[in-house]
């Protein structure tokens, strides 16, 4: 019985210990996530592992009048929230590759660009910058919105009337901040749309974002604890309140959701192919300087 | 994919040591030059050249960057730069002005200088191209998804580190290196006449324009890239040269106008490059020979340019 007994204490430790091994933490670097398990095909719109889970959708919306793109990820931990640089090496390099490239370079599930932070121009040039974990640029642009990430892998949105430049940006709440982002502006802070007057206000968006105009955008939002949604409209476009809308639409309890690049920069790519604008006349994938993927964790083979 | 900065610095070492041997060449030529003297001119032009270089660079970068130096301060925006933040047209101004104050120095006419030193600049460029093959993603270009090619043409880029994973991209510095070094051939062909200096960089210049729109790393502002901006600026003043000084000839400014065309061109080509479904090798295609006829252009402007200042000194 004792013999049993043990034998079935160690198959325990065996199995806990292989279940650690297979699933773990990513580093708070710039390497990727676990090479995922199955390859792309049109139709296929969920991918699931243990550590995460992502859902894709495509919605031709006469409601809201374009076409978005969404998905929800799911994931085990904060770490697989991530971010890469075009260069591999540095937030703040001139180097710029389209989203694709980045995504599999890290074996992104799901990749979106980022906030384009080497854009050195417009009031878009001293934007903050920190990602996965290091602080790359110490200036804020005082007019637009700051969303930090902290090690949970929750957003916390910093309106633009705070004191920008004297706030810790790199922790939050006593949490350590991981990624943090200075595009906008925010879409939904804290549960609580913002109104259209502010989002069109031109002055809380970076340079050319033309928030009134129909424009593509990248929306990244929290739904719930690691729980994501990233939106974007196909290649004609929204406005900002459109926007919020859609995020609305899809996820009516959404706590947090924010603005990022768009254009011709907006790009989602799932399981190594990009997913928006695929039948339209949008153009060749715009280089871009940065990338927020999810990635799996999941290293059992 | 770390840059290899013991390669690169044996690289531009080995530039600066084959620059200097065909200043040192091209000095020893002047008329009445001594050994002494050529290798003090020499070695002045280097140096002056690289202190020059640098302060012209950060020049421009503060120009280009204003808003971030305000934001972060001076000593601390410039502890934060990498190479790929030095502007290659504020370097190679600032390189023709320490040669040129170099042959001031010497006591000897600036432009003569410049001219006996093209070969040696260009030879430098080249080397200073090759070298960004070290630099990881730095002198590359993009290329489509899945395309393979092999070098020069392209290099493989390994971003897992085992080999398992790697992207192909376009050797843009090889070409940028190639074309520097058809420079220097040129100017050495010439053997320091009258506008050769001008003459070598402009084909430096003109040959940027296209490369610097393949580079996946380059200095932008908005959607215009710096160095193609200063590169097709220095190449309309040259063209526009040939119309101030060619008076009495018919269409004098015709170089000038095509070169204003061009560059209205290629800002229409470069939208479509970002904003169209355009085949890109199309678009490559009508750039390369929009270029290639501001160069036809240039060197006839030059050859009537030539010809009337000789008809001038017979009569």
């Amino acid at each position: 019985m004792k013999r049993i007994a043990a034998c079935l204490f160690i198959l325990l430790l065996l199995v806990s210990s292989a279940d650690a091994e297979g699933a773990r933490k990513l580093p708070m670097d710039l390497t990727g996530g676990a090479p995922y398990k199955v390859k792309y095909k049109s139709d296929l719109e969920v991918y699931e592992d243990p550590t995460i889970r992502v859902e894709r959708h495509r919605v031709p919306s006469k409601e809201f009048g374009c076409t978005y793109y969404y998905a929800l990820i799911t994931v085990a931990d904060a770490s697989q929230l991530r971010t890469l640089p075009a260069d591999n090496k540095n937030f703040l390099s001139n180097t710029r590759v389209p989203v694709i490239k980045m995504a599999k370079r890290v074996n992104a599930v799901l990749a979106i660009n980022g906030d384009f932070t080497a854009a050195f121009s417009g009031n878009k040039s001293n934007t903050f910058v920190l990602r996965q974990g290091e602080l790359y640029r110490d200036t804020v642009e005082p007019g637009l919105d700051l969303l930090l990430i902290d090690e949970d892998g929750d957003f916390h949105i910093i309106p633009r009337e705070e004191d920008l430049e004297a706030l810790d940006k790199t922790t939050v709440d006593g949490k350590r901040v991981v990624n943090a982002f200075q595009f906008g502006p925010a879409l939904i802070k804290d549960g609580v749309p913002a109104d259209d007057e502010s989002l069109l206000d031109q002055t809380h968006s970076p340079t050319y974002a033309g928030p009134h105009q129909l424009n593509q955008r990248m929306i990244i939002a929290q739904v719930g604890p690691l729980q994501y949604l990233t939106v974007c409209c196909a290649h004609y476009g929204a406005t900002l309140p459109t926007m919020r809308d859609i995020v609305l639409e899809i996820a009516p309890d959404c706590r947090n959701a924010y603005t990022l690049d768009g254009g011709d920069s907006t790009q989602m790519v799932f399981l190594g192919t990009k997913i928006n604008n695929v039948n339209e006349d949008g153009g060749a994938d715009r280089k871009v300087t940065d990338i927020i993927y999810f990635a799996s964790a999941n290293f059992e083979e | 994919m770390e840059n290899n900065m013991t390669a690169y610095s044996w690289m531009m070492a080995g530039g600066v040591a084959g620059c200097a041997a065909l200043a040192y060449a091209g000095a020893r030529k002047r008329p009445g030059a001594s050994a002494g003297k050529a290798a003090a001119l020499t070695a002045l032009e280097i140096l002056l050249g690289f202190v020059f270089a640098a302060l012209c660079a950060a020049a421009a970068l503060l120009l280009i960057r204003f808003r971030n130096v305000e934001a972060v301060g001076f000593e601390k925006f410039f502890s934060g730069l990498t190479l790929e933040d030095v502007p290659f047209f504020g370097a190679v101004a600032g390189f023709t002005l320490g040669v040129y104050l170099a042959g001031k120095c010497m006591k000897l006419p600036g432009t003569d200088t410049l001219n006996r030193f093209a070969a040696a600049g260009a030879f430098l460029i080249a080397a200073a191209r090759f070298a960004e093959g070290f630099l990881g993603l730095f002198g590359t270009g993009e290329l489509p998804e899945d395309t393979v090619l092999p070098f020069p043409l392209a290099v493989a880029i390994d971003f897992s580190g085992d080999g398992s994973y790697v992207e192909y991209y376009l050797a843009v510095f090889m070409f940028e290196g190639i074309a520097a070094l058809a420079a220097m051939v040129f100017a050495l062909r010439k053997n320091a006449e009258p506008d050769t200096f001008l003459r070598t960089l402009f084909i430096i210049c003109l040959t940027q324009v296209f490369f610097e729109s393949l580079r996946t790393t380059s200095i932008a502002w908005l959607f215009v890239k710096v160095e193609q901006l200063a590169c097709f600026l220095y190449v309309e003043a040259v063209l526009l040269r040939y119309g101030l000084k060619g008076k009495g000839q018919k269409n004098r400014f015709l170089p000038a106008i095509a070169g204003l065309v061009v560059c209205g061109l290629i800002v229409a080509e470069e939208f479509a490059l970002d904003k169209t479904n355009l085949p890109h090798w199309l678009i490559y295609t009508c750039m390369a020979a929009e270029l290639a006829l501001l160069g036809y252009l240039e060197h006839k402007a030059h050859l009537r340019m030539v010809a009337a200042a000789g008809e001038k000194s017979a009569a």
